[in-house]
């Protein structure tokens, strides 16, 4: 990528270089001390059997690493991280995108609905947990007693329908969906969409300021209906903010923790279900005190969404259009 | 006849879409603010109406002095300072340095781009996690440590703000930007003057993610600063939750009075989000 | 006559001066105490700094337990730790692992009679090699707590707490359950103590998988199919406040939240929890340890604060602040503390006497941080139904592994 042609490496390229160079000073100065430093750092911890509380360390090439990945936690872990990513991250960017776009239109109540969907951004996250804990409740919580009451209409309907043919079709269980494993993670993308709606909301709002006005109104002049408009206008035209959105979410879900650690007070949900990379190295750092073990750890998942990330970027390469 | 059953049946089908529409955003609306109310009705409750079980939307008596309570539990009026000083300084230069990083990266050709830009990006992928003890680390060897400077620095530069920006600066057509310079206009003029206006949506977006996340910001705090006179009000809030139980009512008082900073911001900056003002009189 | 007080006065005040500028020692404790405990420490804290002007404490509240652990490692590994701080057992054993700590009583110039004041339980949970490493500060026990209007006497043996437990569920037709639990390594802890067995041996051997642990989980279970017990996804002061459970057996630290969420809605107690075979009181909570990177005077200084803090009247005034129990013997059997108790009957069961007779505590070794995390999980498969004696067969082997390790100092 570095490659540059002969013709451009031009006096002018190089005063521009060195130009760009100056504003990203800042850039450079307080990600070098704070981030690329102790990235670098912890690399080489990486290849330590590193402890917090030790004064020597020990070399030991890449055992942190094989130990790693012979663990059946961190495999565990990987699954859980994967199937988190691939759940949350296409329902929370086009649900954001939904509300977005309608909360963009002329309708009433825009602002206080706007308020609405971004409340859940900034409600305090230990008010979240209880009233979400109460929804997921057994015994008393809302959803159960949503689906029982749905279960007994649409049971009904269906003994109306069928002249008692079929009666009792669905057989609603009363799961219990925070003390059985196979919810956890479910449970974490339900609250995680619902609380990043807003927030991706807010991202294409912005983004819809920059699409001129008139395109929208020549649309409708050619008789487009509002559903034309937004694939033909809308979707091309926002695709630099989607991508944005896309990359950073599928980054964000990938360091998938405090969700957990709030909703299972301290607890990577029952029987590990909710065991993740990032709470995989958490609990290695701070519980067990192997900073070595945990870099280690870390740098695997920092692999596993390079990768991904440098896939979203050559796939959209070509659906991504700036301006012009 | 006929074209005023046509005219008919679109304005019933309106009516219902419009109908749909607004059902369908309002119930989503109400979803939304449902832990909000809960803890806003929560904050005035007495102890046991804490109840979860036949959920109890309102109190008897509402207990306004769980405000006053909570405020003395801890030192409130400390931590809102700092917290507003640290959110504000953080928020105002992290807009200028992501701007000027951001403008490189859209703009101008330099060697190295896509690389440095990866590089960026590579931060943003690992863990804070293992980040913070050599962070800390550092911090001791400046003698930062229980300083404004731990809590400011470190953070007036954020990848989610440049990357945010660079989208915005690069749909602002480049041949705008040929132009200007042509004419002799300098590049960073051309920022201030063209660039940055045409980009408010996206600037009160990024000084609005960075307000909330200084203000929310919590492990950091505490693991670089050692005493209450530095620390700001997530620090506050832990006072009221323990491994045993936690004062929920007096945690939702204080919970409400933390927020409402933000949320007064948000009401103040989402007026900037309004169609068309941005690009009228621009040509796509 | 003028001149002499003159003299006097002179000297004086440089002796003052000298003494302020001379012998300041300064040390710092954190803690993760808020709220009334936290008014206590700085309380506390404020009155031995006043009696002791060549000694400045700083009591820091350095965030919630977790938060505290991430401070102490942090601090730990750019070596600035402070004087002393709250520590769990097995955070101490980590700690003394790799010298990082000092034995806080050889700092406490501690008479014989002082020593042995400290009770013998809590001795045992913070001995190391042999040596009072550290200081028990905020001990809690584990008790049972239930609803006195449903349950006039409280059971006293494991038979007859199933007996009532059932008959609950059965009076209220299942509207209040007898008894509440979540699947727990305490709560397994102490289902398996009263049967007899125990987590490990003092040679570090896994015992828990032994005809005691298998019996501990079947009552466990039995209890939830029978429906005397309700699965609880939460605090259990909360259910026992909303008398969906009429029991449950939980951290006397918790009284403040149980008033809280009982209020005044019917009247509640305390008692040990029942007898199995042997009777048991589990003791948890935290202690206090010094840091070895401090001088010797600031040692000696944090000798004196941690003295301050234990003794007779500090420890009975720090309990009945907040609800933990006295450190020492002379605490428990003063008579402010009694009369505390007489005042609070609802609490007697916390300061039972007895169960500092058959008190017992989880292992305090390093690697029980990831065992406990191993056998909770055990305790929640079998929770979902999975066969207990394979369930056990694999927590002990994944014990066992963790305790290598960390007997190889290695990992």
């Amino acid at each position: 990528m570095i490659k540059v042609p002969m013709e451009m490496k031009t006096k002018k390229y190089w005063r521009e270089t060195a130009e760009a160079y100056l504003y990203l000073l800042p850039a450079f100065v307080i990600l070098g001390m704070f981030s690329f430093y102790p990235v670098i750092k912890s690399i080489y911890m990486s290849f330590f059997d590193w402890s917090l509380l030790r004064e020597t360390q020990y070399y030991i090439g890449f055992e942190n690493y094989q130990r790693i990945l012979n663990d059946s936690v961190f495999r565990t872990a990987i699954m859980n991280t994967l199937r988190y990513v691939i759940g949350y991250v296409p329902i929370s960017i086009s649900l954001g995108l939904i509300v977005a776009v309608l909360l963009n239109s002329k309708i009433r109540f825009r602002g206080p609905l706007r308020v609405a969907y971004f409340l859940p951004w900034v409600t305090s996250s230990v008010a979240i947990s209880m009233v979400w804990r109460w929804i997921y409740n057994q015994h008393y919580g809302l959803l159960n007693m949503m689906l029982a009451g749905l279960a007994n209409v649409v049971n009904t309907v269906v003994e109306f329908v069928t002249f008692g043919h079929f009666t009792e079709v669905w057989q609603f269980t009363n799961p219990n969906w925070l003390m059985e494993p196979q919810w956890t993670i479910i449970n974490i993308v339900i609250i995680a969409v619902w609380q990043s709606m807003g927030y991706n909301m807010i991202i294409f709002l912005a983004g819809l300021q920059n699409i001129p006005h008139e395109l929208y109104e020549a649309a409708q002049v050619d008789g487009a209906s509002p559903w034309q408009s937004f694939w033909k206008i809308t979707l091309p035209l926002i695709s630099p903010t989607t991508f944005f959105i896309s990359i950073i979410s599928i980054i964000g879900a990938f360091k998938l923790f405090t969700e957990i650690y709030v909703l299972y007070t301290g607890r990577p949900g029952p029987v590990n279900s909710g065991m993740t990379i990032v709470y995989y190295v958490y609990r290695n750092a701070f519980e067990r005190y192997r900073m070595g073990y945990a870099s280690a750890a870390a740098y695997i998942l920092f692999a596993i969404i390079f990768i991904f990330t440098l896939v979203q970027m050559r796939v959209s390469r070509s659906r991504v259009h700036y301006g012009s | 006849m006929l074209a005023e059953q046509q005219m008919w049946r679109y304005r019933v089908r309106k009516t219902v879409t419009r109908a749909l529409l607004y059902g369908v955003l309002l119930a989503g609306a109400a979803i939304m603010m449902l832990p909000f109310i809960w803890m806003i009705t929560s904050s005035i409750k007495a102890p046991h109406e804490m109840t979860l079980k036949t959920i109890q939307w309102l109190p008897k008596v509402p207990q306004w002095q769980n405000y006053k309570i909570a405020w003395e539990a801890a030192p409130f009026d400390i931590y809102f300072k700092n917290s507003f000083l640290i959110a504000f300084t953080v928020m105002s230069i992290e807009v200028i340095f992501s701007s000027l990083a951001a403008y490189a990266f859209a703009k101008l050709r330099f060697f190295g781009k896509n690389v440095l830009f990866l590089l960026f990006l590579g931060t943003m992928m690992i863990p804070g996690e293992v980040m913070l003890i050599p962070n800390y680390i550092t911090m001791v060897n400046f003698g930062w440590v229980d300083t404004y400077w731990a809590l400011i620095v470190p953070w007036t530069i954020s990848v989610f703000s440049i990357f945010l920006l660079r989208q915005f600066f690069l749909s602002i057509p480049h041949e705008l930007f040929e132009a200007a310079i042509l004419d002799g206009c300098g590049k960073l003029k051309y920022l201030v003057t063209v660039m940055l206006p045409l980009s408010k949506p996206a600037l009160v977006t990024v000084m609005l993610f960075k307000f909330i996340g200084s203000w929310n910001s919590f492990l950091w705090v505490l693991i670089m600063t050692n005493t209450p006179a530095m620390r700001t009000i997530p620090v506050g809030l832990t006072y009221f939750v323990s491994d045993v139980g936690s004062y929920y009512n007096y945690l939702m008082a204080a919970s409400t009075f933390a927020m409402a900073p933000i949320l007064i911001l948000f009401l103040l900056l989402q007026k900037q989000f309004i169609q068309g003002i941005a690009r009228t009189g621009l040509k796509g | 006559m003028r001149s002499k007080r003159l003299v006097l006065l002179t000297l004086v005040f440089c002796l003052l001066l000298s003494g302020t500028a001379l012998a300041q020692t300064h040390i710092t404790f954190w803690h993760a105490m808020s709220g009334e405990l936290g008014n206590a420490i700085d309380y506390l804290t404020a009155e031995f700094n006043a009696q002791n002007p060549d000694i400045v404490v700083e009591s820091i509240y350095q965030g919630r337990y977790g938060d505290l652990n991430t401070k102490l490692v942090a601090s730990l590994s750019a070596k600035t730790t402070p004087t002393i701080a709250q520590v769990y057992e097995n955070w101490t054993d980590s700690f003394f692992r790799h010298g990082v700590i000092a034995p806080l009583a050889n700092y406490m110039d501690l008479t014989e009679a002082e020593f042995n004041d400290y009770i013998e339980v809590f001795r045992g949970m913070n001995t190391w090699d042999g040596e009072l490493y550290t200081i028990p500060y905020n001990k809690s026990n584990w008790v049972m707590f239930y609803n006195a209007d449903l349950i006039p006497n409280p059971p006293k043996t494991l038979d007859e707490f199933l007996q009532v437990s059932k008959e609950i569920t059965e009076k209220t037709g299942g509207a209040t359950r007898g008894f509440g639990m979540r699947p727990t390594l305490e709560l397994f802890h102490a289902f398996l103590y009263i049967n007899g067995g125990d987590f490990l041996d003092e040679d570090l051997n896994v015992t828990f998988n032994s005809p005691e642990g298998v019996k501990a989980l079947e009552t466990m279970i039995g209890m939830l199919d029978d429906g005397s017990a309700l699965l609880i996804d939460g605090y259990e002061n909360e259910a026992f406040g909303d008398s969906m459970i009429a029991m449950y057996i939980g951290s006397s630290a918790g009284m403040p939240h149980v008033e809280n969420s009982v209020g005044d809605k019917f009247q509640f107690s305390t008692a040990p929890i029942p007898a199995g075979v042997r009777p048991g009181a589990p003791f948890m909570g935290t202690n206090i340890a010094l840091f070895d990177s401090a001088t010797e005077e600031e040692k000696y200084a944090a000798g004196k604060f941690v003295k301050f803090l234990t003794n007779t009247e500090n420890t009975v005034y720090f309990a009945i602040k907040t609800g933990y129990l006295p450190v020492t013997y002379s605490g428990l059997n003063s008579a402010e503390y009694k009369q505390f108790l007489a005042d609070n009957p609802h609490k007697a069961a916390v300061a039972n006497l007895d169960a500092f007779g058959y008190g017992y505590w989880q292992p305090t070794i390093a690697a029980w941080e990831e065992a406990r995390g191993v056998i909770g999980q055990a305790v929640e498969r079998v929770f979902l139904g999975e066969p207990i004696d394979i369930v056990l067969d694999e927590a002990q082997m994944l014990v066992e592994e963790a305790i290598e390790d960390m007997l190889s100092q290695r990992y």
